[in-house]
């Protein structure tokens, strides 16, 4: 780092080659022996006599061999070669720093570098930045910068800029030295209205250390609040690629008024009605025409408000209203064949149906299983073993492992292994009763099949289940499965079959549902969207519900369009916190990301928020006491630069034009 | 409206791709042709394309409501206008108009990786980047890696052209690398800094050894090893400026090269790729 004018021994006076491959060579043992003697755990020093004896003697050794070699050391510490040597090396060991994975646990590392890990241990590679070798190299360099500041007698006009940055280096690494032996760093959970006096102490890589540290006062946090960016809905087009899909366009709801194509699949869809708050409100009307059914019109009457229900004579699932609380089931027939009549005397076990499609879009096969069953799909293309049923299903993130919180089918899920026609292509995987076409979407080939699962929980018969007639105007009333009573149907005043709250309204002999969708209230709370689909000359029509409840499948079946919530909607989440002294209030404050609360020697960060618990909020405490000489060591970096590359020459140029004008 | 957003982004990018284009042909055609007419539109096309680019970045920046520098994309919109300035800084300096086909390479490969790998949609800053530093430490560092593009150049026709000597100022491409070295250093040099202190303000730490920031260290650390050699060591000619170009490949890698590494998964700085 001499100037070269000054150097002799710069350029071509000593062959460089051999000093060079001198120089590496005493780099590359250097940094491998300190690497090495780094990975000896200290307490070994501590708790040996004879360890302690031989490291004062190889010190002692050292030092008497390096105080014989002072001139030498001396020259050779400003030596420009060091210099480079220095900057290669760290510059390496940083490249090293990011191509090998860093302090992963010893397992991982072997398996991922194989034969190689044991020479990446040696150069001390799997934890670069924390090692011995490293900072042992930082402090050489600081050493080194030291001896050629003096050496160089840089305080002189011209060489504010040499002074400046070099010893804003050692400034640097000198306050990254205090930082790390003075300061530290902890956590802090705190909830509205909650104080701590305490943080959990974290190491340098943010783990965890055990026990507390006193702040000397408390922090308390007043208020948490998470601001959002406007709900911003849009249609989303996503397109398979590979394993995953990729996002292919975003409209807002408000510009899919217009033909919007849907990637690459020549459909394109427009929005017909935005519904914030998404409802459909069903009404019956009587029907002259072909189709429909007999129906019934019941209301029931809440707690100032009534509800009206319709039931479909014939139609499965929709002939009857389950009422829970009075363990009262209502059915509606038309005709009663008396003998025989649809009445639950037995318990109806529970039904697990799967519907099979070997594309999107074929005819489905539905199929009732059982777990340990085998089928045979689609002429015998697919194979689908049913490996297993859990009626409450649950993820266990400790144990890795799918469970079941208990015997009530509250989230029944059925695991199934799929064989494909691809030779030892086989997949597992869970399908959820409760989210059919979250099985569909999650399980899903591009183009391939698709499975749903349906589930029926098993059904007792109920306590009273009320027949109303409708040919006859009838209400029979059955307990247990036998008729205890019948009477005729009133369609205004009495409540049917004494039910308290249920009320008929009218009975058609032929009617069709007519479902108008609308919008409950002006809020983003149930968004969905009718929507129309253009391929070619054919318009289709669909509603589209947000959240991810739904997804329609587009052209051949790997685009798939969807309604979400615009993501990353926080925009700035907040502690208002204050700083307490025993019982009096010493400090208010509010902080935030990018702007940290300093108080008593500490800085508290936001660090971060959790979204199930909206009174929380994470704060992270930073002690630092060498931030100020590193700031010192940045402006005097920033400054010598600078100086180097844009005073010198101009202190340069004038003092020659003074010494010509002289001469 | 976004869909109006997005269609006139999409023709202002062709439109910079065509202006870029005739940039070079102009000067290839001039310079064959020794019609300093042609060279001279060639640097007016330039001028006109690096306005344009303004608009770009303009409208998007009214559009996102923000700095456009959060994505990929939004900087490979950014980077090409950065070019702009160094070479039309170096223009008006030293009348170097040897680096208009190479700037304007350089900026039609920005933006056809724009265009190839566009954003599906504007998305919204997070809190960490709601920052003061934000745009100063950015446009920092993207005018340092604008300015070292063009010492790269500098130093590759340094290397290719050793005796070449401008009719203005007498000087080689040799020394202009140099100067370009020398801005672009102190602008990394700042950039890194503003990065370190808005850390601080941001996470709590100045440093963490992150890829990117180790990444932006080895670029620093490149540049300085090329100085040294130049500044201590005396080295002129071919081997500096080979140093001298060879450091701008950690620039290249600090800037695109993440993704590649195995480390990278774990670092806040990595481009968001929607």
């Amino acid at each position: 780092m001499l100037l070269t004018t000054k150097n002799k021994t710069a350029g071509g006076a000593h062959p460089p080659a051999p000093r060079l491959l001198k120089y590496t060579a005493g780099a590359a043992a250097l940094w491998v022996a300190l690497a090495a003697l780094g990975r000896i755990p200290l307490t070994r020093f501590q708790d040996s006599l004879g360890a302690q004896a031989l490291l004062v003697l190889v010190v002692a050794v050292a030092g008497t061999w390096l105080w014989g070699a002072r001139k030498e050391l001396a020259g050779w510490l400003v030596s420009p070669p060091l210099a480079n040597l220095f900057l290669i090396t760290l510059l390496l060991a940083t490249v090293a720093g990011t191509v090998v994975v860093q302090g992963a646990p010893a397992e991982e590392f072997d398996a991922r570098y194989g034969a190689g890990a044991w020479f990446l241990r040696l150069i001390g590679a799997e934890n670069v930045f924390q090692s011995l070798a490293f900072r042992g190299f930082l402090a050489m360099l600081s050493v080194s910068l030291v001896a050629v500041v003096v050496r160089r007698k840089a305080w002189r006009t011209s060489e504010w800029g040499f002074l400046l940055s070099h010893g804003g280096v050692v400034t640097i690494l000198f306050g990254g030295l205090l930082s790390s032996v003075y300061g530290m760093k902890g956590f802090i959970d705190l909830h509205e209205g909650k104080s701590a006096n305490v943080m959990i102490p974290k190491d340098e890589k943010g783990n965890f250390l055990p026990g507390q540290v006193p702040l000397g006062f408390a922090l308390r946090l007043d208020k948490f609040e998470i601001e959002r960016y406007p709900l911003d809905y849009r249609f989303y087009v996503h397109e398979a690629e590979e394993e995953d899909y990729k996002l292919a366009s975003s409209t807002p709801v408000n510009e899919a008024g217009r033909w919007t194509p849907i990637g690459k699949t020549g459909s394109s869809f427009r929005a017909i009605s935005i519904y914030p708050d998404y409802q459909v409100r069903s009404e019956v009307r009587e029907t002259a025409g072909p189709g429909g059914s007999p129906a019934l019109q019941l209301r029931i009457q809440g707690a100032g408000q009534s509800q009206t229900v319709n039931l479909l004579a014939g139609v499965s699932g929709r002939d009857l209203l389950d009422l829970r609380a009075a363990k009262s089931l209502v059915r509606f027939v038309w005709e009663l064949d008396e003998k025989n009549p649809p009445v639950t005397t037995a318990t109806v076990p529970e039904r697990h149906q799967i519907e099979f499609r070997s594309y999107p879009g074929a005819p489905p096969e539905e199929i009732l299983v059982k777990p340990g069953d085998s089928l045979r799909l689609a002429d015998g293309t697919y194979v689908l073993d049913v490996v297993a049923y859990l009626p409450d299903f649950v993820y266990d993130g400790k144990t890795k492992q799918a469970a079941t919180r208990s015997t009530m089918p509250n989230n029944p899920a059925l695991k199934v292994s799929l064989k494909t026609p691809v030779p030892g292509d086989a997949r597992e995987m869970w399908l959820f009763g409760l989210r059919p076409d979250f099985s569909k979407d999650h399980n899903k080939y591009p183009n391939g099949p698709e499975i749903a699962y349906h589930y029926t929980p098993a059904r007792e018969p109920a306590e009273r289940e009320i027949l109303v007639v409708g040919s006859t105007m009838e209400v029979l009333d059955y307990r247990r499965g036998v008729l205890s009573g019948r009477g005729p149907l009133r369609t205004s005043g009495t409540s049917v079959a004494g039910l308290p709250d249920i009320f008929c309204e009218q009975v058609l002999a032929r009617a069709q549902e007519i479902h108008t969708p609308l919008t409950k209230t002006k809020e983003w709370r149930n968004p969905a969207a009718e929507i129309e689909i253009r391929t070619g000359d054919q318009v289709r029509r669909e509603t589209l519900l947000a959240g991810g409840r739904q997804a329609l499948r587009i052209g051949t079946g790997d685009t798939l369009l969807v309604l979400e919530k615009k993501p990353d909607d926080v925009k700035s989440f907040r502690s208002r916190v204050s700083v307490l002294d025993g019982a009096n209030k010493v400090r208010e404050a509010v902080i935030s990301v990018n702007n940290p609360l300093s108080y008593g020697g500490f800085r508290f960060y936001q660090s971060n928020f959790r979204k199930e618990d909206p009174t929380y909020s994470g704060i992270l405490v930073v002690k630092d006491p060498g931030l100020s000489v590193v700031y010192t060591g940045f402006v005097m970096i920033s400054l010598g630069i600078i100086w180097i590359f844009y005073v010198r020459p101009r202190i340069l140029h004038a003092r020659s034009a003074a010494r010509r004008v002289a001469s | 409206m976004i869909v109006e957003h997005t269609v006139r982004e999409q023709t202002l990018l062709i439109s910079l791709l065509a202006a870029h284009s005739a940039a070079i042909l102009l000067w290839v055609a001039g310079t064959a042709s020794r019609r300093k007419a042609l060279v001279t539109a060639s640097v007016w096309t330039f001028a006109a394309a690096f306005a344009l680019n303004g608009v770009l970045i303009v409208d998007r920046w009214l559009e996102a409501g923000r700095a456009p520098f959060k994505t990929l994309y939004e900087t490979l919109l950014f980077y090409p206008w950065c070019v702009g300035v160094a070479t039309l800084i170096l223009l008006a300096l030293h009348r170097l108009r040897v680096l208009i086909p190479f700037s304007s390479a350089a900026c039609i490969a920005g933006l056809a990786y724009a265009m190839a790998k566009p954003d599906v949609e504007i998305v919204n800053l997070p809190p960490a980047l709601q920052s003061a530093w934000f745009v100063p430490h950015v446009v920092t560092y993207f005018i340092a890696y604008g300015a070292l593009f063009l010492s790269f150049v500098l130093a590759v026709l340094a290397i290719a052209r050793p005796a070449w000597r401008s009719e203005e100022t007498g000087k080689g491409f040799e020394e202009h690398a140099h100067g370009a070295v020398m801005f672009g250093f102190t602008a990394l040099t700042l950039g890194v800094v503003m990065g370190a202190v808005w850390g601080k303000e941001a996470w709590g730490d100045y440093w963490t050894w992150d890829p990117k920031e180790n990444w932006a260290l080895v670029s620093w650390l490149a540049y300085l090893v090329y100085l040294h050699v130049r500044m201590v060591r005396g080295w002129t000619g071919r081997r500096a400026m080979a140093v001298c170009a060879s450091s701008f490949a950690a620039v290249v890698f600090t800037y695109l090269g993440m993704s590649l590494l195995p480390t990278a998964s774990e670092s806040l700085h990595v481009y968001q790729q929607p």
